[in-house]
């Protein structure tokens, strides 16, 4: 009797155990890598880096020396992913436009669709709001620069072992002549033994 | 004209005049462009009147624009349910064809009928046998079951599933006992 309790218990707890689902909550800043693929971490870091590279370059200094008590106005336009995985580049764009704007550096514009969804909302007003409220075409804040980018990966592997590099580039392009006036870059390389 | 009043005479002059005048004013209002305002403002704001409502319409709402995150839980849980549902459609399809024995050392019969042979088989190939032995009778109609497809599985007897099942028990006597 008392070996079948055990047994039964043994099992019981086993199942029991094997089903439960366990979820800590933890600070966004903790350091957690699982898989080896592209995580917060990797996107945090590339914020950091690339923020601090691009207020801190030659290219603000010669604006604001050609353009005094102007400030640079910055577009975004898109960041090509070409590694092996999927990668939210908007997670890292988003922090780096914040910085932007908290900074008081550089002016940003809104571009892609949220401004097709503005100038739509403009175009309603021009038959539905008050004269006095109805915002006017053409008077669009023109960029100076955009902000492009691409992320490119290197993966190397060998039976249980990857490793696996990434590369960010962020490049900032004059609007009117083309001129690519600030390169950035951030590499992250990880090893990942299955 | 001559024997209208002056006050009335003045007060339709005073009137034609205004009229003259100010609808050239409203004329260059309404072309007249706020200081720095692009001149080919029109041109934008034609096309977006166009589009507007398609614009707008997802004002207050989220827009989900989601991707598939790799889950391995997640991938093992769905490669389970194809296995599942693989092995439900093998036995409705063995039930389909009535339980028919296939006999596993001949996998190169062809199984073609035709619809005038009252239901016996014509077969084709590397054995050409016109009689197929069949240990579990359901009726006269033999259906095919090509060995070559996904839902066919091999019948196992039912000296098998016992044999199985008597280990399985004699296994947990052992560890109870």
């Amino acid at each position: 009797m008392k070996k079948i309790l055990l047994s039964s218990t043994i099992a019981l707890s086993l199942i029991v155990g094997s089903c439960s689902r366990q979820v800590t909550r933890v600070a966004p800043e903790t350091v957690i890598d699982l898989s080896g693929r592209w995580n917060d971490v990797d996107s945090k870091l590339v914020a950091e880096e690339l923020t601090k590279q691009l207020l801190g370059e030659r290219w603000l200094l010669e604006f604001t020396k050609a353009n005094p008590g102007k400030k640079p106005v910055i577009i975004c336009g898109f960041v090509k992913n070409k590694s092996s995985e999927h990668i939210e580049a908007e997670t890292f764009i988003k922090n780096i436009e914040r910085a932007f704007i908290n900074s008081g550096l550089v002016k940003l514009v809104q571009g892609g669709e949220k401004r097709e969804e503005i100038r739509g909302e403009r175009a309603d007003q021009q038959n539905n709001s008050s004269k006095s409220t109805m915002k006017k075409f053409g008077l669009e804040m023109g960029a100076d620069y955009m902000l492009q980018g691409d992320i490119n990966s290197i993966i190397d592997s060998y039976k249980k072992d990857k490793v696996v590099f990434y590369q960010v580039n962020l490049e900032l392009s004059h609007m009117q002549t083309n001129e690519v006036v600030w390169i950035g870059e951030k590499k992250i390389k990880k090893t990942v033994h299955n | 004209m001559e024997n209208l009043n002056i006050p009335l005479k003045k007060s339709l002059f005073l009137l034609l005049v205004s009229i003259t005048m100010l609808n050239p004013i409203t004329i260059i209002a309404q072309n007249d462009l706020t200081p720095d305002q692009n001149p080919n403002y029109k041109k934008s704001m034609e096309k977006y009147m166009g589009m507007k409502d398609k614009l707008t319409k997802n004002q207050g709402t989220t827009v989900q624009a989601t991707y598939k995150a790799i889950d391995d839980m997640q991938i093992k849980r769905e490669r389970k349910d194809v296995k599942k549902a693989n092995r439900q459609k093998r036995r409705m399809s063995r039930i389909e064809n009535n339980g028919y024995y296939y006999d596993y050392n001949y996998p190169y019969q062809s199984n073609y009928i035709s619809s005038n042979n009252n239901g016996y088989r014509y077969h084709y190939g590397y054995n050409n046998n016109s009689y197929r032995s069949n240990n579990r009778y359901r009726s006269n109609r033999y259906s095919t079951c090509s060995s070559y497809s996904p839902y066919y599985r091999p019948f196992t007897s039912y000296s098998t599933n016992v044999g199985n099942a008597a280990l399985w028990g004699l296994g947990a006597y052992l560890l109870l006992r």
